[in-house]
């Protein structure tokens, strides 16, 4: 071979391990990766987009499995279970994530004006959707109802100080350990999380897809969606509404991030005596709520300023559906939140943010106009 | 096209199998990424796959029996037109009352027996809320 030749099949195999390079470059920046696990009672999928995507999805299960641990009032040696051991008794130490999910739920449960309560451990406990619904006895849910009441949830520093009921040597003098606590003022009480469990879980889960530093992710927890970075090709995140009357699609938001939540009736429901119970309980009467609404989604936009913008969504969600059209849309205005809004008519009311990102494709439903 | 010595990096008449090559390895990178595939039905146990099916070589709806989590069977009917979950084993059924799946995105779960059928295929939303 000339020295000419080799020279040119040098070169040629240099370009070609460029272009190679490029290659494999490109293909990792846009590379898809799933995992599907369970977790919170529900289906959870992931779909990451990016270098490190599946190292990414497998610590982000890690992280929902742990708050799993933490906030379900079924895991006795987790912060909400051991509030609730000691409802009235004594605060109890919990992990600041914990604490900070706590006020800002109890926030919410305020600004809703009880439409949405963190403590509807006792009245959720009596009719067991979960394992094995049925209608509690007018007596015992009114008992039930009476130890109800978010404002009798306190949390860290001055409110626990001001308890009689706090034993000095429980936290050794050390006020630190106290600004970390929780307590239930009534025995009885309960915390119960699982109206945003799901929407917190998207919280954790997006939480470790910007530490790894992926291109873009999308997380279902059951029905709630939390929506990371970018797409690889740039286009809007695509989330289906379920119709809650037929088995398809309401219609599709395009979305550029954030979390969505959707509180329907006809998610979980019994029959007995010819009457349809319901799981979305009105804290308020004890009862399924009566709003006149099927379903509500609502979307925290990406740039909110919240810890848990997506547990705010799943709560927000919940507050929306009992407070019924008018209500849940002011509510939803002071976070800066939007929603759809779907009652048992076929009427679909959409908030201002979401004109244009939401087109409806299912049969049988009619537009109304949005924001009062 | 010459390197910076000055010597030809590619005869002249060995550009256009050049080119050609190029062009094919493009089309070909192209064509796997972009190439619209029909709906297939994905069934899941505890995470992963044990079943998929593209619909239209389907002839006709055909049943599959799964077993679930705790040995629980979950009988998904597959047919040209969508997919469904036409029995399970479970007390609450919320599976076969999520009812007929027709487009590329949607799932039915059966939660007891860990069981997912799933429909995928071009023009599916990247997730459903509910």
């Amino acid at each position: 071979m000339t020295r000419k030749a080799k020279a040119r099949l040098l070169w040629a195999g240099l370009f070609l391990s460029v272009l190679g390079l490029a290659a494999v470059w490109f293909l990792s920046q846009n590379r898809e990766a799933e995992l599907q696990t369970f977790a919170m009672g529900s289906y959870v999928r992931q779909t990451v987009w990016g270098p490190g995507g599946k190292a990414a999805m497998e610590a982000a299960s890690q992280a929902v499995a742990d708050l799993e641990n933490r906030i379900s009032w079924r895991r006795e040696d987790g912060d909400i279970a051991q509030v609730n051991r000691q409802a009235g008794q004594r605060p109890v130490p919990v992990e600041p994530e914990t604490l900070a999910l706590l006020e800002q739920m109890r926030q919410l449960s305020e600004a809703s004006g009880g439409a949405f309560d963190v403590t509807i451990g006792p009245v959720a406990q009596l009719w067991d959707f979960d394992s094995g619904p049925h209608l509690p006895e007018a007596g015992e849910l009114e008992a039930a109802l009476a130890l109800v009441g978010y404002d009798r949830l306190l949390t860290g520093g001055d409110a626990l100080f001001e308890l009689a009921s706090v034993p000095q040597e429980l936290f050794d003098g050390d006020a630190a350990a106290l600004e970390q606590a929780a307590a239930l003022l009534d025995p009885g009480m309960a915390l119960d999380l699982g109206a945003v469990g799901k929407g917190a879980a998207c919280d954790a889960a997006l939480a470790q897809y910007q530490e790894a530093g992926v291109k873009g992710a999308v997380i279902a927890v059951g029905g709630s969606i939390g929506l990371y970075g970018q797409k690889p090709d740039g286009k809007a995140f695509r989330v289906s509404v379920r119709d809650p009357e037929g088995q398809g699609s309401l219609g599709v938001l395009e979305l550029p991030g954030g979390y969505v939540s959707t509180s329907g009736s006809y998610e979980k429901y019994f029959e007995q005596n010819r009457e349809k119970y319901h799981h979305i309980l009105d804290p308020r009467t004890g009862y399924p709520a009566e709003s006149g609404l099927v379903s509500v989604t609502v979307w925290c936009p990406p740039e909110m300023d919240w810890k848990w913008p997506g547990a705010l969504s799943d709560g927000l969600a919940t507050a929306c559906f009992v407070l019924g059209l008018e209500d849940g849309q002011k509510l939803l205005e002071g976070y800066g939140a939007e929603g759809i809004f779907v009652d048992g008519d076929g009427a679909v009311a959409v908030t201002p943010g979401l004109e244009g990102r939401f087109s409806l494709t299912a049969p049988g439903y009619h537009r109304e106009a949005g924001a009062p | 096209m010459r390197d910076l010595a000055g010597r030809k990096l590619l005869a002249r008449r060995e550009l256009p199998v050049f080119l050609a090559l190029l062009l094919a390895a493009g089309g070909l990178l192209l064509w796997t990424r972009l190439a619209p595939s029909g709906s297939a039905a994905v069934v899941e146990v505890d995470g992963r796959e044990v079943l998929r099916q593209e619909l239209g070589r389907l002839a006709g709806p055909e049943e599959h029996a799964i077993t679930g989590a705790g040995g629980l069977r979950v009988t998904v009917e597959l047919s040209p037109r969508g997919a469904r979950v036409a029995d399970a084993g479970c007390p609450d059924k919320t599976c076969v009352r999520t009812g007929h799946l027709t487009r590329a995105g949607q799932s039915a779960v059966c939660l007891p027996g860990r069981v997912v059928l799933r429909l995928e295929g071009p023009g599916a939303a990247d997730a459903e809320t509910y």
